[in-house]
């Protein structure tokens, strides 16, 4: 049997393009979240809030019923977990998804919640490699890129193709890496 | 038909190289399943040499968990919160939630130990002043209270504590001690 290189090509590109659409979108998502993570977290949102306790001193170690009258101020009274007190005298509170934190010479209360991003929180979770069965997946996904990568080169043949305008711009998507490269290694 | 059922092949051979490495043994050292049980915080902060290398559980509050990555928290006994115990994150654990901040935990895993010295040091500080992404070694050697800041200020921060520390402990290294964690229960 004489095997047709154009079909297989193009059939290869295609089916691996929709078969791994998802995993490009993922890793899509999650890089540019990555590569920004000196700006933001792409997990979780931070929400603050801070009050001042006006009731009884706030004396180590602190009374369970005084914890939850600080986090009644919150509205978190149902989120209560544990409190600790630190050497430096502050008390934390630990809540469902955050804490208050607490300093009992001024009695100023800081709630730190976290939530989690739709979307990027997934994704950043599934980048940080959760599994075993993830780092084979995400090993055949990366195989599976190269193939839709040079399948691509060959779908077009003559003007457009590697001979024409598809040359010129493979090349020029080598050569950027290759200056940066040059510039910074 | 065919193309499908060559397509099929295609990624199953992929799967195949890719799962022919996960049996390899991590380290002999630590593979011997001697477990040494209901430890707590004081005990490894105390000794922790003596632990190096051997399958440890331990008991703790959790204190912090690393909302960047999930792959760190840090374990105090219950009526010491100020001294922790880095735990990490093994590889079949995938990550910390969030949700155990504040909860009782056993964790079981092998004790590591890692050494900082003068040329560790200056590597990392390259690597922050070039801008790539720090290594996964040098995460967690805070207290875990910097998130609030970003990773670029808490890498510096870490680094500048680090240098003072090693200078003032008179020593050429450091020893950072941590639980990598191959599984955990909630207590509560």
């Amino acid at each position: 049997m004489r095997i047709n290189w154009y079909k297989l090509n193009r059939a290869l590109h295609r089916d691996l393009g929709y078969f791994f659409f998802g995993m490009i979108i993922i890793y899509a998502l999650s890089g540019i979240a990555m590569n920004h993570l000196d700006d933001w977290n792409p997990r979780y949102s931070l929400e603050t809030e801070e009050a001042v306790w006006n009731g009884s001193r706030l004396e180590s170690p602190l009374d369970e019923d005084i914890a939850l009258a600080v986090l009644e101020q919150f509205g978190e009274r149902d989120g209560y977990k544990k409190h600790v007190t630190y050497d430096s005298g502050e008390i934390k509170i630990f809540i469902k998804n955050g804490s208050v934190l607490i300093n009992p010479e001024n009695g100023l209360c800081r709630l730190e919640k976290l939530n989690r991003r739709p979307i990027f929180f997934q994704v950043t979770f599934l980048h940080y490699n959760p599994k075993n069965f993830w780092t084979w997946f995400s090993d055949l996904f990366a195989g599976a890129l190269m193939i839709i990568g040079i399948t691509g080169l060959f779908l077009l043949s003559g003007k457009r193709g590697l001979k024409g305008r598809g040359g010129i711009l493979a090349g020029a998507g080598i050569i950027i890496p290759l200056i940066l490269l040059l510039l910074y290694l | 038909m065919k193309r499908y059922v060559f397509l099929i092949l295609v990624i199953f051979a992929f799967a195949a190289c890719g799962s022919s490495e996960t049996s390899e043994p991590v380290d002999a050292a630590i593979q011997q399943e001697e477990i040494i049980p209901a430890l707590v915080p004081a005990d490894l902060l105390s000794d922790p040499d003596q632990y190096v290398g051997r399958i440890v559980t331990l008991t703790g509050t959790v204190q912090h968990v690393c909302e960047r990555t999930g792959k760190r928290m840090f374990l105090s006994g219950a009526d010491s919160p100020d001294k922790t115990f880095k735990v990490t994150a093994g590889r079949d654990i995938g990550e910390f939630s969030i949700d155990l901040n504040g909860s009782d935990v056993t964790a079981k895993g092998a004790i590591v130990v890692q050494k900082v010295n003068q040329a560790y040091l200056d590597n990392w500080e390259a690597e922050i002043e070039t801008g790539a992404k720090p290594e996964a070694a040098h995460e967690g050697h805070g207290s875990g209270k910097e998130e609030a800041m970003t990773e670029m200020e808490e890498s510096r921060m870490q680094l500048e504590n680090m240098r003072k520390a090693l200078a003032k402990s008179g020593k050429d290294q450091l020893l950072f001690y941590s639980l990598e964690c191959t599984e955990y229960q909630v207590k509560s």
